[in-house]
């Protein structure tokens, strides 16, 4: 029995030192100081032609900043600890950790003033402790900087210009600052951070690695070993390189890749998913608690099958029904099935929908697998027959590409009404779908297999903003009203900004037949505060609208707000349109002219995008939704003016083509002068030999904002 | 610029006599904060007992609670019952890095009627760093006292209350003992309102006693200065480099000026001594950033090793409740330059003004006190004063009509002073690719097929040249509207940035017009023989407190129009009661400025 305690104790000192070993620890300021000095010199004697000598090609001077070069390095160990689990979970003694060193440098060229500042202040924690569900991981971060002068002279930042700054209990969380010295426009910098991590008993989630960026790129290298008993998973998208698989002499996994005199990417209307050259990778820690696939094996595998991700991610939403059939709070949507037994299956659909989302405030932890399993378990208290399906948003790899589970969104089908219903992001009806989730590809499972189809894609005609103005001119002074409609995609960011949470939770109730309100359901106590933050919520709601109101014209116009009121929500199958009324006065658009005036009308339209000069030549294509714009402006003409027939003439015109249209169209009824326009994205994706088309009406509608019209006197 | 310690802890409140409002959901309804003076190891401490307590009006809301600390003041507790103290470093507005310490509450008040109470205590461990205390306005004080307790021992201390808004009443009384006890009620004092553009508060609490004048004050800084360590190698290098071309001292003094500008940016590290400290002109010219002091003192030293009369000198901005020659107090100071003095000449270097040449005299510093090196002593004087006629944004444009209905010419505009120190911080701080749409956009062209510019040329882009220029040739289609026999053009081709409309809706405070400065027109327009002008835009004179408006369009006899308006700020503060009458004036303005001029085609 001593013998027994003794090999224990002497069990739980080596693996409480091991704990603590491997450069992780916190430390005290010189022997951190000590780790970053050489950590620095490690990293800047390693051979890196592309860092030495750089020269910045002529073409690109003019840019705000240059990547001359990149290199990410990461080395990735499996490492024994002991667990903390073995108190917290009981599941078992060790934990099975993923030690791993980040290197990312980056040799940028320093092109104005901007990138001056960019590049130039810094301030990061030299020690992280993060709780997981797993354990605690820990982190410690070097940074290292070289300035490279015009002249070719190189000056390596010195330790002491980091300033140490300490906060927290007792002062113990360290930040480290610097203001880079000596760093001027046309001089290069060489910038390096070295993270070691600590994962304490999980996988990682996936890593990306971008060959392309918003600046310029000129070299770009990966350098990757990763412990062979680790289960590596990889995947290239949209032209990227695979790596050079090899190995060293410890038969670790060595993964190479490299790419040079990549253009910037622009940022507008641009599907970085899509567009930009990446690898995922991702690693699983095959003995950790975190979720491993079935089909994850040691060693190095690139992903060229989509099924066995497919088939992880089925796994994960069908784990979690299980465990979520512990939670209790399901009254909602066993109240929604029974009020809806008489509607039509669209109908009783969304009324369930609806009693799902209003469970939300009833659970403390709530997300898209809870929001799936109390749907479908709504489905089938009402018998209505349903189908999962699985997707990606767009901003992820397509489903049918997938390079892991982790990007997946779980969704129903129902295959009676063919509509699709998602976790809701925004206030749309139930079966509408977002716009981060239109045109993606699904798999929807029948019983056990999975059968493709796509989501749906709004057109230009179901995307609509239609926008009604009406114009009284007091003296140079003109009193607005208008009156918005938003359909499709257009009204999502309109609806999360303007309606209240209260307002959104009363249509749902009304809805689904709940009688009771939010307000019955709080205890007693808590009533009076549920009152005030409605109060609260209607104050704020006055401050989005005065915003709106601001932002809809062109910036050169003065606004003064008055009103506002909602019509509808927009959240209903049968009424999905949001719309809403805003009353205020404009200064500045009525100028006099003799005995005439002169009114610019071009500016009551909604603010257009302008395309800059530096966006102008595109080559790549172009991912943006189809949509309208409509706007009918009405201007009451005062008494004892009118407009000529030359004067209308100028507001009619018309740029079309293919990929999209402004068009225009005055005319006089009665004593009003009524113009219409509207503008047009005909497609969601246009290839870059069609940029010209679209920048053609893009100009088009931003050159008619300075239209003005002469209004003459009889 | 400096950054006092003091400075942080001088929060200052409204001058709003607004009662308890109806958005106030959380009050402090009962409040103490004690100082206690003492003698410590032969040094002056001061230790400070807050206590707030919180409630709820009506319903649950989050408050923090909070207290600073940090060089010369350290935090002994902090409390708060059921809540934790957390610790985090805060640095004001242009300050990179500082030992200001936070140390704060997330604290929830859960229902109506709920009420927390923490409680604070700090020691200033060095008298000089307190200098003023704070009315901590984040809420509406129903009911507050501040209390100074100064024994007999240090009689030579004292406080005393500036500018106090009517909620506070100031009493002072001694006890047994012969100590005074400086009193400060606060009665339904309303919060600090969040109206942008409010003018800086004012009102104060200030400890006397520090020093005994502004020569005290002074001594203490410069002894600082005097230590640092004002070798630099190269120095004959750089100073050559500097004035390379220079013929007169004057010249050198500007062309040095000049060379801090444009090779030292503005970083502000005040750890530490750094506080108050210049660092060595030799570690700035390495880092190639430096604050106030660290610039002010490097021109020192460059232009003294060129024989010329430089000195530093500590300023009392206009941010400042308080000049020196009133109070000698930490609080009164809060920033440093460079002055040099040339033939009877004085030349006031401020090198954290990037654009501005020698001479200009920024609004900030206007008239206001400085404390300047002289010899072993110092000298109280005053900065110069600006004029709004140094800072002025002047556009010219020279046009001739083209019967397609086009203004065609050549645009110029000039920005000097404090305008051209903003201009050009927004031009630098734009990226490479798109200064040349700023510079369009500042001649009136936006995105736009109908206004075409071309030949755009900056000069004077830098600090020496008095104006910064930008010119361009014009092709502008949008300022014509043509209908049958008659023209309608728009001389007025851009706004008055100088001139904003204000929201005045539930605002609270006055309102600061962003500076003193003027701006002007003057656009001529050469009318074609076979047109004649009908009518033109009358002129309009207006005056007010705050602004000088002037708009005069003239017809000359060889067939020009020339339009010309001048707007000049006279006072920066508008009262918030007069805001209503400052936008109807502003809309007069605008209405008559853009009034179009009507020509007609002559009857053959």
């Amino acid at each position: 029995m001593n013998q027994s305690i003794t090999k224990l104790a002497i069990a739980l000192f080596m693996a409480t030192s091991t704990l603590f070993s491997l450069g992780v620890k916190a430390d005290n300021d010189s022997d951190y100081r000590k780790y970053a000095d050489e950590t620095r010199k490690a990293v800047y004697a390693m051979s890196m032609p592309e860092f030495e000598n750089p020269q910045v090609p002529k073409e690109l001077k003019a840019e705000s900043a240059v990547i001359m070069a990149r290199y990410q390095d990461i080395v990735m160990g499996k490492q024994l600890g002991f667990g903390m689990n073995f108190f917290l979970t009981g599941n078992g003694i060790f934990d099975h950790n993923i030690v791993a060193t980040y290197i990312q440098r980056e040799l940028i060229y320093i092109g104005d003033e901007v990138a001056q500042k960019e590049y130039s202040e810094y301030e990061f924690s030299t020690h992280d402790k993060n709780w997981t569900s797993y354990g605690r991981d820990r982190q410690k971060r070097v940074l290292g900087v070289k300035v490279i002068k015009k002249s070719g002279k190189t000056v390596e930042v010195p330790t002491d210009d980091f300033i140490i700054e300490t906060e927290g209990d007792d002062d113990k969380k360290k930040t480290h600052k610097l203001a880079v010295p000596n760093l001027e426009v046309g001089d290069y910098i060489d910038i390096m951070v070295h993270t070691s991590i600590r994962y304490q008993n999980h996988g990682i989630t996936p890593l990306y690695f971008a060959f392309a960026d918003t600046k310029p790129m000129l070299s770009s290298k990966i350098h990757c070993v990763i412990d062979r008993k680790l289960a590596t998973y990889y995947r290239s998208f949209n032209g990227a390189p695979r790596f050079t698989e090899s190995t060293n002499a410890d038969k670790d996994i060595v993964l190479d890749a490299s790419i040079s005199n990549v253009d910037k990417m622009p940022t507008r209307w641009t599907r970085f998913s899509a567009q930009m050259p990446y690898i995922m990778m991702q690693v699983f820690n095959l003995r950790s608690d975190s979720f491993v696939p079935s089909h994850a094996e040691k060693g190095l595998h690139y992903v060229d099958d989509y099924k066995p991700q497919l088939a992880a991610a089925w796994d994960i939403y069908d784990d979690y029904y299980e465990y979520s059939r512990r939670f209790m709070w399901k009254k909602y949507v066993r109240k929604a099935v029974k009020n809806s037994k008489k509607l039509s299956t669209k109908e009783r659909v969304e009324c369930i929908y609806r009693a799902t989302i209003l469970t939300r405030f009833n659970l403390i932890s709530y997300n898209q697998f809870a929001f799936f399993h109390y749907f479908i378990y709504g489905l089938d208290k009402a018998d209505i027959e349903y189908q999962p399906f699985i997707t990606t948003d767009l901003g992820d790899e397509p489903v049918d590409e997938l390079g892991s589970h982790y990007n997946t969104i779980a969704g129903v089908y129902i295959p009676s009404t063919g509509d699709f219903y998602t976790y809701p992001t925004s206030n749309m009806a139930p079966n509408e779908v977002p716009s981060r989730l239109q045109g993606r590809k699904v798999f929807i499972k029948e019983r056990r297999n999975w059968k493709a189809a796509e989501l749906p894609t709004y057109s230009c005609d179901q995307n609509l903003a239609k926008v009604d103005m009406q114009f009284s001119i007091d003296g140079t002074q003109i009193n607005a009203h208008r009156h918005v409609e938003l359909s499709g995609v257009l009204k999502e960011y309109y609806q999360n900004n303007l309606l209240t949470a209260n307002e959104i939770d009363a249509s749902w109730r009304r809805r689904t037949g709940i009688t009771k309100t939010r307000e019955d359901e709080f205890m007693r106590s808590y009533v009076e505060t549920y009152r005030e933050s409605v109060k609260k919520e209607n104050k704020q709601q006055n401050e989005d609208f005065k915003e709106e109101v601001k932002y809809f014209h062109n910036s050169d116009v003065q606004t003064n707000f008055k009103s506002y009121s909602i019509e509808q929500i927009g959240n209903r199958c049968d009424s999905a349109a949001f719309v809403y009324n805003v009353d205020y006065s404009i200064d500045g658009l009525v100028k006099k002219a003799g005995k005439n005036i002169i009114i610019s009308i071009g500016k009551l339209m909604d603010d257009q995008v302008s395309i800059n000069d530096t966006e102008r030549k595109r080559n790549i294509d172009v991912y943006y939704t189809p949509r309208s714009f409509e706007n009918t402006i009405r201007i009451e003409l005062p008494t004892g003016y009118k407009v000529s027939n030359e004067a209308l003439a100028k507001l009619n015109t018309n740029t079309s083509n293919e990929c999209a249209e402004f068009v225009t169209k005055a005319n006089v009824e009665g004593n009003q002068l009524v113009l219409t326009t509207r503008k047009t994205f005909k497609n969601s994706f246009e290839p870059a030999a069609n940029w010209d088309k679209i920048l053609k009406v893009v100009d088009a509608a931003k050159n008619f904002e300075n239209v003005q019209v002469v209004v003459s006197k009889k | 610029m400096k950054k006092a310690f003091a400075f942080l802890l001088t929060f200052l409140c409204t001058t709003s006599i607004d009662a308890q409002s109806a958005d106030d959901n959380v009050i402090i309804s009962e409040a103490t904060d004690v100082y206690t003076f003492s003698e410590s190891n032969g040094s002056v401490i001061v230790t400070n007992k807050r206590q707030e307590r919180y409630t709820a009006l009506r319903t649950w809301e989050n408050v923090q609670p909070f207290t600073f600390y940090g060089q010369g003041c350290t935090l002994d507790y902090a409390r708060c019952f059921g809540f934790s103290e957390q610790h985090q470093n805060i640095t004001s507005n242009g300050v990179f890095s500082s030992d200001t310490k936070v140390c704060f509450f997330d604290a929830r008040l859960g229902k109506k009627g709920d009420h927390i109470t923490p409680s604070f205590k700090r020691t200033f461990t060095d008298v000089r760093f307190f200098s003023s205390i704070p009315f901590h306005n984040d809420y509406f004080i129903k009911d507050k006292e501040i209390k100074i307790i100064i024994p007999a021992s240090l009689k030579r201390f004292s406080v005393k209350g500036l500018n106090l808004p009517s909620t506070v009443t100031e009493l002072h009384e001694k006890d047994k003992t012969g100590a005074d006890i400086y009193i400060y009620k606060i009665a339904n004092m309303p919060a600090t309102p969040n109206d942008s553009n409010r003018p800086d508060d004012k009102a104060s609490i200030v400890v006397i006693g520090a020093f005994s004048n502004y020569d005290d004050l002074y001594a203490w800084g410069h002894k600082m200065v005097d230590e640092v360590d004002c070798t630099v190698a190269d120095i004959d290098k750089i100073v050559a480099e500097a004035t390379q071309g220079a013929k007169t001292d004057i010249d050198k003094v500007a062309k040095t000026f000049e060379w801090v500008q444009n090779n030292i940016r503005y970083v502000a590290v005040e750890n530490g001594e750094n506080a108050w400290k210049p660092d060595a002109p030799q570690e700035v010219i390495r880092k190639k950033y430096g604050d106030c002091k660290g610039m002010s003192l490097l021109l020192r030293t460059l232009l003294r090793h060129q024989g010329i009369d430089a000195r530093v000198a500590d300023v009392s901005s206009q941010k400042r409740s308080v000049k020196p020659s009133e109070i000698a107090a930490l609080c009164a100071i809060d920033h440093m330059v460079c002055v040099a003095y040339v033939n009877g000449k004085e030349f006031w270097l401020d090198a954290t003004n990037k654009y501005a040449p020698l001479g200009f005299a920024p609004d900030w510093t206007s008239n206001c006190e400085a404390i300047v090196e002289d010899g072993n002593k110092c000298k109280l004087v005053h900065m110069p004063i600006h004029q709004p006629t140094s800072s002025v944004d002047s556009l010219w444009a020279n046009y001739r009509y083209d019967p397609e209905g086009i203004l065609i010419g050549k645009l110029c505009r000039s920005f000097s002073g404090d305008i051209k120190q903003s201009v050009l911080s927004t031009y630098f701080g734009t990226e490479n690719q798109k200064r040349s749409l700023f510079s369009a956009r500042l001649l009136g062209s936006i995105n736009n097929d109908n206004i075409e510019t071309s030949n755009l040329v900056w000069e004077g882009t830098d600090s020496h040249s008095y104006n910064a220029t930008l010119e361009a040739n014009v092709k502008n289609k949008s300022a014509v509207e043509l209908l049958d026999d008659e023209a309608y053009v728009s001389l007025n081709p851009v706004g008055d940035v100088l001139l904003p409309i204000i929201d005045s809706d539930k605002r609270k405070s006055d309102y600061e017009l962003p500076m003193s400065a003027s701006s002007n027109v003057t656009a001529i327009l050469a009318i074609p023989n076979n047109m004649a002008v009908e009518s033109t835009p009358d002129d309009l004179t207006i005056e007010t407190d705050n602004v000088s408006l002037n708009l005069q369009c003239k017809v000359s006899k060889n067939q020009t129009v020339v339009f010309r308006k001048t707007v000049v700020i006279k006072d920066r503060v508008i009262p918030l009661d007069k805001i209503a009458e400052w936008n109807a004036t502003i809309k007069r303005w605008n209405d008559a400025c853009n009034e179009q001029i009507a020509l007609k085609k002559k009857s053959k």
